[in-house]
């Protein structure tokens, strides 16, 4: 079923991604998140404080910072310690970023739907939807002119899940094409990082996205279309749900202004001084000028289909059988060039009638043929030629062969990573009589394997309060289909423990528990490694792994092979400098369960909690949490197999996380006593000729506009949140947009990052609805107005 | 006074005579009543709005005196005049506030005449929160800096809110029904490219056409003095029970305005001229008793609801929702609630932000008293 089914449309094309990088700093602590602060304890040292900001803090975002002036505990973080990076502008690469995403239409650069098919192998390339651009689109902003989507990282820290808001995608135009209202926002899967450091680079990252749309949300064009006939037709009959759009991006590059748009080019790549100090000039033109603001997105080549959804399935994660790398296997351009040894990625099967349809989107490394490019093209490694089959403990019977010309770039770009393979009745039967496994032809080399059980929550990526009681639904499945009534889910939390860049998990706990966070080595921190400790082991002396690179220069993850003997820099020491992050527990499950562990070498007991919850008859499970506490919890959800209880691990890598079952939430701050103060502070003014200006430079600027001023340079150009003229001006389109409805899933949500605690918001509103709308009234507010 | 100017106007081009059309041949002689009747307005109003609407523009853009120093609608009350801080009760209409000495002080060293309005110049947003930018063809010290506007009243609109008390908040919050102006209030709202003192650029300006006054407005506690070009006039009276909406603006607006595009684009006009005004702009444009206004285009006229153009924007006023502008849509929504405050026009729908380009029904104002269409009443301050 779902987009490997009958019929489909395929698109292709390029996106781009643009974040404000001194939110998404991927080096330096600039923003507690946690408590939603600038994080004054990293700044104040060099300079900059709560007084002092608002003349001292951009200037130093957008100057080159040298190595000597990063903070130990900042350059230790594994990733981070790499000297040539240096000196680096704390802003990065994007300070005017939107957050926007899409897909690309300019001059010769376009995403387009590049053909279809009714059944396999029966391409389409004649039809009128065809060579029509497709876009995901945002919310209106008084206006009919479109609105990009918007991505937003769940953590400002941690590249692993990014949530994609959308209101609609739109194939083709009013004459002929088809609108999908959303239903669903996406979060991407299976992120795999390992080509990153396999290869080296961001640019070799794939990732999966996907939503699907009921049936009623859907708005037909037809036009002279067969392809969306079909489609609308075959949803009827088949009793499809409605539409499902899965895609990929990859090839991933920066710095190409002037190519894929008109904005002025920059190379935020090149650390000598003289680019450093053109960035610079520009970014200071930009906030000293708003016409001169620029932007700078990433791009990414992109594929995707669109085909049927059916009701059991997965909205936002591919469902269906799933096979996950097991072995590295050699991989190479070409015939004369060098091999490399690489896992693949994941691959998702299924099987209708006598076809079986195969998602490799995301299962084989590619490379940029030309890095230099102005408009880079991809090539798929040749990994050699596969059987794929089934095993049955041991055992391996071949049923399909799978060569490199079914999985080339060629065939990659016609059918977006699909492929289809007919099967003899005899091996329709094989298929479904084991495990599924994808061999190496020339060795029996085990490539991937089937994961039997795979779990994925619908409500992904929420944002929610200290004290809100959140219930996700995760549905499980079995071998592709939904897990029988009964089947029980293990969930525990997880968190990271640095205030930047992508770091590994560890399990929440509510003790004083101990353990080495990183090896340091001194005088060489760029050899630092990240640790992976379990219970039971010898935690210190984990095998660890050295990451060159933090954020978008991660590019690689090796075995350490540093000869100096490392210095363990233990969780609670490090908890203490300004980049350190409780791991203690942000959620607390309706039913815990409170478990012990004991790492060793220092010896820690670890006290933390988890939970059981049952599937349905459907095969879908419900988990209640409540938030207690700020921050970025991770859950992780088990299937247990057995009658044995899964084992919990203590920690896991982010690499490892894209074939684990999460689910990230963002727990934001809650302070009561901000309502309180709020009104008692208007009361002890109102009746003063200048309250307007006092409530504003002593209240709202100070405590709940401040931090996204500093952040999003780009609302300057838009709605100055220092500006309280400018901010009350727009009070009618702040009150909208701040509002916790839109919150959840609109585009134009303010923040954007939609970290605006309840209370703060309704401060926020208060002072918009009460005092700004009425101009002021001379009266005092009392608490009950927070509820009228 | 009316009919002096008139005739000062019409001496200014006797060889045209030949071309004018009925249009130049309008009597402005107390013209903010309407001539002689109203209803003689109304009919003429209803053969052709567009020409009416002309009329009315070049009437207001006549010579207050016989000195030449201000334009008649310069005259008009100010909102800063109207809806003083601290809710105080204003002066009467012909009386003003003085001119701030800094101002003065900083006029003078500039050699500015002290005998021509200052026009306090004291907004920079639209209605939709954002402020249009100037660009393109302005000089570095203006790229980027927000286009200001100015809002001024007729004196019936001015004797309304004065006998109603509605010019601070307390008499608004007092109100127990919904306002009704006269049939004779007006109001104009214009929009301005700020140039400071630099005189090469306000002869660029002059030379496309634009009308230059000498300005000032306060930032951050200090007072700028300069001139600034009339790029764009809203003209609304209530003629019609839903008022009449007219807007005015210069032909080479997108020359010196943009977008705020990143990277900016040119500021056009999206709305029209509407098909009904591209012909009376002609006549108008083209006839030399005129020839100051040569370079302003009527946009369009709206007077009923559901009746085209649906739409109504000025490029500098109505920048960035253009697509969702309507003049009367907008402002049929004026209405104040004493526990909610300025009813929101930025209606939350489709998940962002939508404005009504029709009327909203009864239903949405429960609570609210209706403050008949003028929306400058959001400008009165709360006597403390």
């Amino acid at each position: 079923m779902s987009v490997l089914n009958f019929p489909r449309i395929y698109v292709n094309g390029h996106m781009f991604w643009n974040p404000p990088t001194a939110n998404n700093n991927d080096v330096l602590p600039l923003y507690d998140a946690v408590k939603m602060q600038m994080n004054w304890p990293f700044l104040e040292p060099l300079g900059i404080t709560e007084a002092n900001a608002s003349t001292t803090l951009m200037p130093w975002t957008i100057a080159p910072l040298p190595l000597a002036q990063v903070p130990d505990y900042v350059l230790q973080v594994p990733g981070n310690g790499n000297s040539a990076a240096y000196p680096m502008i704390p802003a990065e690469w994007d300070l005017f970023g939107d957050n926007a995403c899409g897909t690309v239409n300019y001059q010769q650069i376009q995403s387009t739907v590049v053909g279809g098919e009714l059944q396999a192998n029966s391409y389409i390339t004649q039809d009128a939807l065809v060579s029509k651009s497709y876009q995901l689109l945002g919310n209106p902003f008084g206006s009919t002119n479109p609105t990009p989507a918007r991505f937003v990282d769940v953590s400002p820290w941690q590249n692993t899940f990014t949530a994609l808001y959308f209101d609609k995608l739109v194939l083709g135009d009013s004459s002929c094409g088809l609108t999908l209202n959303r239903q669903h926002r996406m979060l991407d899967r299976f992120l795999n990082f390992n080509w990153a450091f396999t290869f080296g680079g961001l640019n070799y990252v794939t990732t999966t996205w996907q939503s699907s749309f009921p049936k009623e949300n859907l708005q037909w064009a037809l036009g002279d279309s067969n392809l969306l006939a079909q489609l609308q037709q075959q949803m009827e009959q088949q009793n499809a749900a409605g539409l499902m759009f899965r895609f990929s991006t990859y090839l991933t590059f920066y710095d190409r202004n002037g190519i894929f748009n008109n904005y002025p080019h920059v190379d935020t790549r090149d650390n000598t001084p003289q680019a450093l100090a053109t960035l610079q000039a520009m970014y200071q033109k930009g906030l000293d000028n708003t016409t001169q603001i620029f932007f700078n997105p990433a791009y990414s080549r992109t594929a995707g289909t669109l085909g049927l959804w059916f009701s059991d399935e997965y909205p936002t994660a591919p469902a269906g059988r799933r096979l996950v790398p097991m072995n590295a296997v050699p991989v190479q351009k070409n015939a004369t060039s060098d091999t490399i040894k690489a896992t693949l990625g994941v691959i998702s099967a299924e099987q209708h009638g006598s076809v079986l349809s195969l998602d490799l989107g995301n299962a084989f490394p590619f490379y940029p043929v030309d890095k230099t490019a102005p408009v880079p093209v991809a090539a798929k490694f040749d990994a050699g030629t596969y059987q794929l089959g089934t095993s049955n403990n041991g055992p391996f019977t071949p049923v399909a062969n799978l060569s490199y010309d079914q999985y080339n770039q060629a065939a990659f770009d016609l059918r977006s990573g699909l492929v289809d393979i007919e099967l003899t009745i005899s091996q329709q039967q094989q298929l479904q009589s084991g495990t599924l496994e994808l061999r190496l032809a020339t060795d029996g080399t085990v490539a991937a394997t089937q994961q039997m059980w795979t779990a994925e929550v619908i409500e992904s990526a929420g944002f929610i309060d200290v004290g809100d009681t959140y219930t996700l639904n995760i549905m499980v499945q079995y071998d592709g289909l939904p897990a029988p009534a009964g089947t029980v889910l293990w969930v525990a939390e997880y968190g990271n423990a640095f205030m930047l860049t992508t770091s590994n998990y560890f399990l929440a706990f509510s003790n004083n528990a101990n353990f080495p966070l990183y090896l340091n080595y001194p005088g060489n921190p760029g050899n630092n490694s990240s640790t992976t400790p379990e219970f039971g082991t010898q935690s210190g002396q984990q095998s660890s792994l050295q990451q060159q690179g933090s954020g978008r220069t991660l590019s690689a993850l090796t075995t350490n092979t540093d000869q100096a003997n490392p210095v363990p820099v233990m969780y609670q020491d490090y908890l203490k400098t300004p980049a350190g992050v409780s791991l203690a527990p942000c959620l607390q499950f309706t039913n815990p369960i409170a478990m012990q562990g004991v790492l060793s070498e220092p010896t820690s007991t670890v006290n933390y909690s988890v939970t059981q919850i049952q599937t349905d008859a459907n095969g879908i499970a419900q988990l209640t949490v409540k938030a207690i506490a700020p921050g970025f919890p991770t859950l992780r959800f088990f299937v247990q197999e057995t009658q044995q209880q899964p084992v919990i691990p203590f920690s896991f890598s982010f690499a490892d996380a894209y074939t684990d079952f999460l689910a990230p939430l963002r727990v934001l701050p809650q302070e009561p006593q901000m309502e309180q103060d709020f009104v008692t502070y208007w009361n002890s003014i109102y009746q003063q000729q200048n309250a307007s200006q006092l409530i504003w430079e002593n209240f709202i600027y100070p405590q709940i506009l401040q931090p996204f001023y500093y952040l999003y340079p780009i609302m300057s150009k838009y709605m100055p949140l220092n500006s309280l003229q400018r901010v009350e001006g727009a009070i009618d389109q702040l009150i909208v947009l701040v509002s916790k409805d839109y919150q959840e899933e609109s585009t134009l949500a303010m923040p954007i990052t939609r970290d605006l605690p309840q209370s703060r918001r309704a401060v926020l509103e208060l002072w918009a609805q009460k005092l700004v709308k009425l101009n002021y009234p001379p009266m005092p507010l009392s608490l009950s107005d927070f509820n009228s | 006074m009316w009919r002096i100017v008139a005739i000062f106007l019409l001496a200014l081009a006797p060889a045209a005579c030949q071309a004018q059309s009925q249009q130049s041949r309008f009597d402005c002689n107390n013209f903010f009543n309407y001539g002689t009747s109203a209803s003689a307005t109304l009919q003429q109003f209803n053969t052709s709005p567009e020409t009416m609407a002309w009329n009315w523009f070049t009437c207001l853009n006549q010579p207050a005196d016989a000195y030449g120093l201000n334009r008649v609608w310069e005259l008009l009350k100010p909102t800063d005049q109207v809806y003083l801080p601290n809710g105080a009760v204003p002066l009467p209409y012909d009386q003003r506030e003085p001119t701030p000495a800094a101002v003065l002080a900083q006029a003078n060293t500039l050699g500015m005449d002290p005998r021509k309005v200052f026009h306090n110049l004291d907004s920079i947003q639209q209605v939709d929160g954002l402020v249009l930018e100037m660009g393109g063809a302005v000089p570095p010290e203006q790229q980027g800096r927000p286009v200001r506007f100015q809002l001024l009243m007729g004196s019936d609109t001015f004797n309304y809110i004065n006998a109603q008390k509605v010019y601070n908040v307390n008499g608004q919050a007092a109100l127990t029904s919904d306002l009704n102006f006269p049939n004779t209030a007006w109001e104009l709202k214009t929009s301005w490219i700020w140039i400071g003192t630099n005189q090469t650029f306000m002869n660029l300006l002059q030379s496309d056409g634009y009308y230059t006054v000498q300005a000032y407005y306060l930032q951050n506690g200090v007072y700028q003095v300069g001139y600034a070009a009339l790029s764009g006039m809203h003209v609304i009276n209530k003629l019609t029970p839903d008022w009449v909406w007219t807007s005015f603006e210069n032909i080479n607006n997108s020359k010196y305005t943009v977008t705020n595009a990143i990277p900016p684009t040119p500021m056009h006009n999206t709305t029209g001229p509407t098909p009904a005004a591209v012909p009376v702009n002609t006549a108008f444009q083209t006839n030399p008793v005129y020839l100051p206004l040569a370079k302003y285009e009527l946009i369009g006229v709206q007077h009923q609801f559901n009746q085209q153009p649906v739409l109504l924007a000025n490029s500098q006023l109505e920048s960035a929702f253009q697509s969702q502008s309507s003049c009367i849509a907008c402002h049929s929504t004026a209405a104040y609630s004493k526990t909610k405050g300025y009813f929101n026009f930025a209606l939350a729908q489709q998940g962002g932000i939508v404005y009504p380009t029709t009327a909203l029904p009864d239903s949405a104002f429960v609570g609210y008293n209706k403050l008949d269409f003028v929306w400058s009443l959001k400008r009165a301050q709360w006597q403390r």
